[in-house]
C-alpha cells in the first residue's frame, strides 16, 4: 500500500466516516448505503487535493476513480509528492 | 431559438402559445398522463403554490439558494412551485407504506434563475408532468429504469431524435456542488436531450433521490427504514418546440389533427 493510500484510507476511517459499526479497508464501496454524502464528498476531493498537490476537476469526480480508496489512489496517487 | 408565430416568449422567461403550438403541449400532456395511467399510477392534482416549510424540509432552499420565486415580500409562506414532486412528499410525510406508490401530476413551474431567459427553450414558467415513484429501493430504481426505456421508444415512434445521458442539476451553493457530484457519481440523474434550432436541450429528466425525501418527510417501508424515491420529469413546452423544429408545423397540424 502507497503512503498516500494509507494517509487516505486513515483519513476516511477516522475523520470522514468515523463508524464503529462498519470495517472499512481499501475495498469498501464509499458509495454504497449512503456512506459519503454531499458534504462529505468535497471534504474527501479537498483531502486528495491537498494531499496530491492536483486540482480535481469536477467530471472527473466519477465512480470509476471514486469507488473505493485503492481507486482513488490509483487514478490520483500517482502525482503524490510521496506516493 | 426564441419566438416562432405560435410560440411568442415575452423577454421575462414566460411565453405565450397558440394555435397547434398549444394543441401540441396538450397533446404531449395526454400522453405522458396516458402512460402513467396505464402504468398503475394515481393521478394528482397539486395546489398551484407550494408552503416554504415544505421546500425547506425538502432541503430545496441549501440545494438551490435563490432557485425558487416566493410569494409577496420578505419572509414568503408560500412559493411558485419549482419541481411537481415536492408535492408528493409532502401529502406522504408521515405514512408508513403498505405497498410502493406510483403518482403522477403536472402543473406550471417556475425556475427563478431563468426569469430573465429570452429564449423559449429556457423560461422561467414552463409546464411539467411528473410520475413519481416511492417504495424500495430496487423497485424504484426499475421503474427509473422502465420509464426511460419507455421514454426513447416513445420518442422513436415520432421520429424525434434525441439522445439520453447522465446529467446532474446545476446548483450554486457549496453543498450543492457536493449534491451535484454525488448526483454523477451515482448516475442518479439522466436527461433525454433533443435538437432544438441547433442547441440541445433536456426534454425529459429520469431521477433517483435515494432516501433523501422518504428520510426527511419519515415516509417509511413496512421494515422501518426510509422508503426511496424516484421521478421521470417532462418538460412539455421544449417537447412541442423539439417537434416542430424536427419535423414542421405541418407535422405538427396533422399530429394534433389541427
Amino acid at each position: 500500500m502507497t503512503t498516500f493510500q494509507s494517509r487516505l484510507l486513515e483519513f476516511v476511517r477516522s475523520d470522514l466516516l468515523r463508524r464503529s459499526d462498519i470495517a472499512i479497508d481499501e475495498n469498501t464501496y464509499l458509495f454504497d448505503d449512503g456512506l459519503i454524502d454531499s458534504l462529505k464528498i468535497l471534504q474527501l476531493i479537498a483531502f486528495v487535493e491537498i494531499e496530491t498537490g492536483q486540482t480535481i476537476p469536477d467530471r472527473d469526480v466519477v465512480m470509476s476513480n471514486f469507488r473505493t480508496v485503492r481507486t482513488i489512489a490509483q487514478r490520483f496517487g500517482s502525482a503524490s509528492p510521496d506516493g | 431559438m426564441t419566438s416562432s408565430a405560435d410560440f411568442v416568449t415575452l423577454g421575462d422567461g414566460r411565453a405565450l402559445l397558440r394555435g397547434t403550438t398549444a394543441r401540441l403541449v396538450r397533446w404531449f400532456d395526454d400522453r405522458f398522463l396516458q402512460m402513467a395511467r396505464e402504468d398503475g399510477a394515481v393521478e394528482c392534482r397539486f395546489p398551484a403554490t407550494i408552503a416554504g416549510d415544505v421546500l425547506t424540509r425538502a432541503g430545496y432552499f441549501d440545494a438551490h439558494p435563490g432557485g425558487a420565486t416566493g410569494l409577496g415580500g420578505g419572509a414568503a409562506s408560500y412559493w411558485l412551485p419549482p419541481a411537481v414532486c415536492y408535492h408528493a412528499y409532502a401529502m406522504l410525510a408521515g405514512t408508513l407504506l403498505g405497498a410502493p406508490i406510483k403518482l403522477t401530476a403536472s402543473q406550471t413551474c417556475f425556475r427563478e434563475a431563468d426569469r430573465a431567459a429570452l429564449t423559449s427553450d429556457r423560461l422561467w414558467e414552463f409546464t411539467m408532468r411528473e410520475a413519481i415513484f416511492i417504495g424500495p429501493r430496487d423497485w424504484v430504481s426499475r421503474e427509473r429504469t422502465r420509464w426511460a426505456e419507455r421514454t426513447d421508444a416513445f420518442a422513436r415512434d415520432l421520429r424525434l431524435s434525441g439522445s439520453r445521458l447522465p446529467a446532474a442539476d446545476p446548483f450554486f451553493a457549496a453543498v450543492g456542488r457536493g449534491r451535484h457530484l454525488i448526483q454523477q457519481l451515482k448516475g442518479l440523474k439522466e436527461e433525454l436531450r433533443m435538437a432544438v434550432g441547433g442547441d440541445s436541450v433536456a426534454v425529459a429528466s429520469f431521477n433517483l433521490h435515494e432516501s433523501f425525501f422518504g428520510s426527511r418527510f419519515d415516509i417509511t417501508l413496512q421494515e422501518g427504514i426510509a422508503a426511496h424515491s424516484g421521478c421521470v420529469a417532462f418538460g412539455l413546452e421544449r417537447w412541442a418546440l423539439a417537434f416542430i423544429d424536427q419535423h414542421g408545423s405541418a407535422a405538427a397540424d396533422a399530429l394534433v389533427g389541427a
